[in-house]
Formats: C-alpha cells, sequence, structure tokens
C-alpha cells in the first residue's frame, strides 16, 4: 500500500467517524451565551454579614457568598453583582476549594435562572 | 478527495487570520467574540475530545468546559508561544485525558459503534471497505495515540504544532506516528485489505 494512500485513508476514517457527530450551530450558541453571562458577574468586596444584606436589599448587590466559621456561625460574606439577583448562597470558606465552589454556583444560578431572575431585563 | 483536502487547508488558513480578531474581541468581553470564538474552535475541540474520549455525551460536556476555561483566561494568552488554535486544543487535550484517567475504563466500543445507524454508510467497494478497516485500527489504539493520529490528519497539524499541544518533541512524535502508520498498515493488510 502507497504512504500517500494509507494517509488519505487515515484522513477519510476520522472524518467519517467524527463528522456526522458535529453538534449543531446551536449547541455552540448556547456556550457563547453562558461565557457572555459570566462576563457579567463582578466581585464587589468581603463585608461583615448584616452590611451584606443590607447591601442586598438596597440593590448593590446580586449575590452574596456567606464564608462559614468551625462553629457553623457565618462571619463575612463575598459581596458580587450580576446578571441576576440569586437566592443568598452559603459557601464554607473551609473548603480547600471555595474559589472554584463559588465560580460553579455564580454558573450554576446563570445557567438555571437566565430569565426569572435577570434584574437587568426590563 | 485531494478536493476536500486543499478546502481544508484554505478553512484551516483562514482560522488562523481570524484568531488575533477573535482574541481582541474575547478581552473587551464582547458578545461577537464569544460567538465567534465558539463556533471557530468548539467543532475543532468537540472533534478532539470526541476522539479521545470515544463517548459524544462526554465530548459535548467537555466542549463547554473547555471554551468557558478559554474565556475565562484569555486575557493569560500571549501567542508568543503557539497560535491560538493550539493553546485551545492543548487545553482541550488536557481536559479530555484529565476525564479518561477519571473514568478509567476506555471505552471498549468505537465511536462507529454509537453513531445513529442512518449516520453510517455501509461499504460499497473496496475503498469503503479500506476506510472500515483504518477505522477499527484507530479505535484500537490508546488515547494518547488516537490524539497524535486525530491531530496529524484531522487537523493537519505539523510536527511542531501537535508538540505544543501534547507536550511530546517533534522528534520522538515523527517516530511515533512512524509506528502508528505501521500499526494501521498491518491491520488492514492482516485483515484482507489491499
Amino acid at each position: 500500500m502507497e504512504n500517500d494512500n494509507l494517509d488519505i485513508l487515515i484522513a477519510e476514517a476520522l472524518r467519517k467517524q467524527i463528522d456526522p457527530q458535529l453538534p449543531t450551530a446551536e449547541f455552540y450558541g448556547h456556550i457563547a451565551a453562558r461565557g457572555l453571562r459570566e462576563r457579567r458577574w463582578r466581585r464587589v468586596r468581603t463585608v461583615s454579614v448584616a452590611a451584606s444584606v443590607a447591601l442586598l436589599a438596597a440593590g448593590g448587590a446580586s449575590l452574596l457568598f456567606f464564608r462559614g466559621t468551625s462553629d457553623g456561625a457565618e462571619s463575612s460574606a463575598d459581596v458580587w453583582t450580576g446578571p441576576y439577583v440569586a437566592s443568598v448562597a452559603a459557601v464554607d470558606d473551609r473548603l480547600r476549594s471555595f474559589d472554584e465552589v463559588q465560580m460553579r454556583l455564580r454558573d450554576d444560578i446563570s445557567n438555571q435562572f437566565p430569565y426569572v431572575y435577570d434584574s437587568t431585563e426590563k | 478527495m485531494m478536493l476536500y483536502f486543499a478546502s481544508f487547508v484554505r478553512i484551516h488558513k483562514r482560522m488562523e487570520d481570524d484568531s488575533s480578531k477573535i482574541v481582541k474581541l474575547l478581552k473587551k468581553g464582547s458578545a461577537e467574540g464569544f460567538r465567534l470564538a465558539s463556533e471557530t474552535f468548539g467543532p475543532r475541540i468537540f472533534a478532539l475530545v470526541l476522539e479521545i474520549t470515544g463517548s459524544r455525551a462526554d465530548a459535548e460536556e467537555l466542549t463547554s468546559d473547555v471554551l468557558m476555561k478559554v474565556f475565562r483566561n484569555i486575557h493569560s494568552f500571549r501567542g508568543e508561544r503557539a497560535p491560538l488554535s493550539a493553546w485551545i486544543l492543548a487545553i482541550a487535550h488536557h481536559s479530555a485525558i484529565s476525564a479518561v484517567r477519571r473514568r478509567q475504563n476506555r471505552p471498549t466500543d468505537s465511536l462507529s459503534d454509537r453513531l445513529p445507524e442512518a449516520c453510517v454508510d455501509p461499504p460499497d467497494g473496496d475503498t469503503d471497505d479500506r476506510v472500515a478497516l483504518v477505522e477499527e485500527a484507530i479505535n484500537a489504539l490508546a488515547a494518547a495515540d488516537r490524539t497524535i493520529i486525530h491531530l496529524r490528519y484531522y487537523e493537519n497539524y505539523s510536527l511542531k504544532e501537535i508538540s505544543e499541544i501534547t507536550g511530546i518533541s517533534a522528534a520522538a512524535l515523527a517516530v511515533r506516528l512512524m509506528r502508528l502508520r505501521e500499526k494501521i498498515k498491518r491491520y488492514i493488510l492482516n485483515n484482507n485489505g489491499k
């Protein structure tokens, strides 16, 4: 078998296996929208629990992440603004992946409540 | 078939030309940037992770994860060491290999086994028979070897570009590719292919 022939056969075999399975443009559109939504989250600052709740009530916050302490109480909260006013989320910062958990929660909130809680939509 | 290669190379070149525009738009947080990046690189990410994982569902999830990583980390992309596509496919490669390791059991069925029936063309001649044999031979390879074959023959990448994505030296890749081609050729000959 000629080497060039083998190269062509390999390329053809890959194309035949993969191309029929490629997702539609709609699939990529959803991912683009998800990326855009995530970009709209902004971290404001970490404040006391009382101050964070006041900020949420005054419209200066969209999402609070409470930091837990070893006795189970909440000591402070990370305040975020974003495209959606979400329910208050409690996260224990004793988790080593605290930042990762926050990121995933923001992502989940964006994906689960894209319209109902969008504070920017009129 | 040669026409297919020629058009592929043209498309490939155009995508690279669009990369700097996509990077600028993504860094600005423009909606157009997210759309262009997803449409341009999404199918290539999907194809690579499908090749590595062998699962369409895993490939969809990984494609989404990889693009989100790209969006989050675009500010760290400098473009000095590798073009955007190689940077993105390196992220896809590492993500898919990690996913396979987590799953710990390589799929035993081929990609074709998972295709909807309508997508599988029945062999209708010598060439189709040999293409089917090549598919079988590729599916029998380890995930790391399928990655190399995919990047060389589906993406049409040079050894240098494959090296940037996989972290394997170009010299080692040349030897490995030669052995892989021999392996595929042997499989065809052993199964009565011409």
